[in-house]
């Protein structure tokens, strides 16, 4: 057990981290948009996102939400992006990590690191929604 | 003639995958089948959703056919029918106000009405902003609406050369001439 729960764990190159596809502009035909990698704004019920959460596998990252499917990237390719680190998620559940390093309140910036994150996606994996 | 096509088609006169629910005897085309009918009517009206395939494809398709450049007022209606579309939001996601829907729309006219050419763009929400964004080659401009009505409207645009990420720039758009260099900066 990690002393630090933000402590930096360095995953393999090769480990596969799952994001989720929550609406229908998180995916363009089979494409991941940058909308998929966007820091959501304070909303009434929850405060502003500062990371981008991922999981190790789909069923996690989608968790209860009713997505649209879910990306796939290698950390690797993450950690290639400057200024992202993957972090383990305080949580007890060991396959939730977010990738953290983008500035807040920065549009330009938050563009930039989104189109960074959907171009290093494969192929949107889309799953039947679940009140069908 | 039809005996061949059928053998060249279709596994022993069936179509693969075609069948009723018990297994056994295909469903034909001919027959009403109102889960296949619901489908096929939900695949035409919602094709991005129930057929992303053939979504994608129609996409293709018509880039190679339609003219190059669109007029501003069809982005705007196009924006219309994106903020319309539910499949677009998050549970609870805030849509657009008119606002800020129709500062986008004044945007796209007030370029055109300087001369501008729009490619194509894509059109997306997040959180009640309205982007809109261009690719040419390797470069990408975007016009990004806030929802905040105080805030300035912003072009964010970058060229991709290949590295993990790209360093785009942002400028606050302070009038149509602003929207118009940045399309010829596009275009090249």
């Amino acid at each position: 057990m990690l002393e630090h729960p933000q402590q930096r764990l360095f995953l393999a190159p090769e480990t596969k981290l799952y994001r989720a596809l929550t609406s229908g502009k998180c995916v363009d035909g089979e494409h991941v948009t940058d909308k998929a990698f966007r820091l959501r704004p304070a909303s009434d019920q929850f405060p502003a996102e500062t990371t981008i959460s991922v999981a190790l596998n789909p069923e996690k990252a989608m968790g209860d939400l009713d997505c649209k499917g879910y990306a796939e990237m290698l950390a690797g390719d993450v950690e290639l992006i400057g200024g992202l680190t993957i972090q383990l998620k305080e949580s007890d559940d060991p396959d939730f990590y977010e990738i953290a390093g983008i500035p807040l309140n920065d549009t330009t910036a938050q563009n930039d690191y989104a189109f960074a994150l959907a171009k290093i996606c494969g192929k949107a994996v889309r799953v039947k929604k679940r009140n069908q | 003639m039809l005996t061949k096509r059928r053998g060249k088609h279709h596994l022993n006169g069936q179509r693969p995958g075609f069948h009723s629910r018990k297994g056994t005897a295909p469903v034909s085309l001919r027959d009403s089948n109102p889960i296949l009918d619901r489908a096929a009517t939900e695949a035409i009206l919602r094709p991005r959703v129930f057929a992303p395939h053939l979504y994608e494809a129609k996409l293709l398709l018509g880039d190679m056919f339609r003219e190059p450049f669109e007029s501003a007022t069809s982005i705007a209606t196009r924006i219309d029918e994106v903020i319309a579309d539910d499949d677009l939001y998050e549970l609870g996601e805030p849509r657009p106000s008119s606002e800020t829907v129709a500062k986008a729309k004044e945007l796209i006219l007030s370029a055109e009405y300087v001369g501008s050419k729009f490619p194509h763009p894509k059109i997306s929400v997040y959180f009640g902003e309205v982007d809109i964004t261009w690719k040419a080659q390797d470069r990408l401009l975007r016009v990004i609406v806030f929802p905040d009505p105080l805030r300035p409207a912003a072009l964010y645009f970058q060229t991709d050369k290949g590295e993990a990420l790209t360093r785009g720039e942002s400028v606050e758009v302070t009038n149509a001439e602003d929207l118009s260099r940045s399309l010829n900066w596009l275009l090249g």
